[in-house]
């Protein structure tokens, strides 16, 4: 079944809240700060600026942003019933683009 | 969170503190671990630095860089820099209990000479190339028994090791069972703390 962009949008947005949740409510905050004002990038922004994002997690955190955003990954394929398969070399941003190829969204 | 608030929060670091530091460069752990360190040499304290990623002397020539005093501070025992073999893996055989009890009498020994107190840090990378990293695990969560003593510890983990370790899911776990953790990037970093 498709699903509207904007809905895919909004799961990422809510699967990247609950994905940064492992920090615990206080880093997670911080996160949001941080990238608000460090790359200029809104947490609602998010799914229009992904590579943005990527970015920022991966200055934050290093190289454990991918295992975040692989946490983050997981969270939006459960949201839109899909599969979830570990991908070595995927960051969210690749993530997000095949959720959206499968379930119709562009 | 800027690099600085980093350094702000080690420095600031009590005794019986005991944080689980992610770094993705030698760079940033040198500079975050050497802070940590200086804080509490600064406040009379001894230190610690068992060294598994780099060897005891390349962790020295580090600590002359950042501008620690390694030589004095080595012979007047307010530091020590000790090889994982000589104190985590010893004779290719880990020993938690063994372990706790060489922290215990190192604090003892450093108590006894007249210091306030103890601050130590242990990079973990020999866990991973010795696949005892099960053992690590169990180790973290028994070294509470020796931070009843008057001693912070940081174990320090390269994120790039810990991410790959059964498929990202060592880092979630270890974040999620430890109250006190540190995340340090290329442009910056967050702390989880109790």
């Amino acid at each position: 079944m498709s699903t509207s962009l904007s809905s895919q949008r909004e799961a990422l947005v809510q699967a990247t809240d609950y994905g940064l949740m492992v920090l615990g409510e206080t880093v997670r905050g911080t996160i949001y700060q941080c990238i608000e004002s460090k790359y200029q990038l809104k947490r609602e922004e998010i799914p229009e600026k992904l590579p943005t994002f990527h970015k920022a997690l991966e200055g934050l955190l290093g190289a454990s942003a991918r295992v975040i955003e692989r946490q983050i990954a997981k969270n939006l394929y459960a949201t839109l019933g899909l599969n979830f398969t570990p991908r070595k070399d995927w960051t969210i941003v690749e993530y997000f683009d095949h959720a959206k190829k499968a379930k119709g969204g562009i | 969170m800027e690099k600085d608030e980093i350094l702000k929060f080690v420095r600031q670091m009590k005794p019986r503190d005991h944080v689980i530091m992610f770094h993705s460069n030698s760079e940033d752990k040198h500079r975050v671990l050497f802070t940590y360190l200086k804080a509490g040499l600064d406040q009379g304290e001894a230190a610690a630095y068992i060294a598994s990623e780099e060897t005891p002397d390349e962790i020295r020539q580090a600590m002359r860089r950042f501008g620690l005093d390694v030589d004095e501070l080595e012979r007047r025992g307010a530091l020590r820099v000790i090889d994982w073999r000589d104190w985590y893996i010893v004779g290719g055989k880990f020993s938690i209990a063994e372990t706790l009890q060489r922290w215990k009498r190192m604090y003892d020994e450093v108590v006894a000479k007249g210091f306030k107190g103890l601050r130590v840090t242990g990079e973990t990378a020999c866990f991973f190339r010795e696949r005892m990293v099960s053992e690590l695990v169990e180790y973290e969560q028994a070294l509470h028994r020796v931070l009843e003593l008057s001693m912070a510890a940081v174990c320090a983990y390269d994120s790039r090791l810990v991410a790959n370790e059964r498929g990202g899911e060592l880092l979630l776990d270890l974040i999620k069972s430890h109250s006190n953790v540190m995340i340090v990037g290329p442009e910056g970093g967050v702390v989880k703390s109790h």
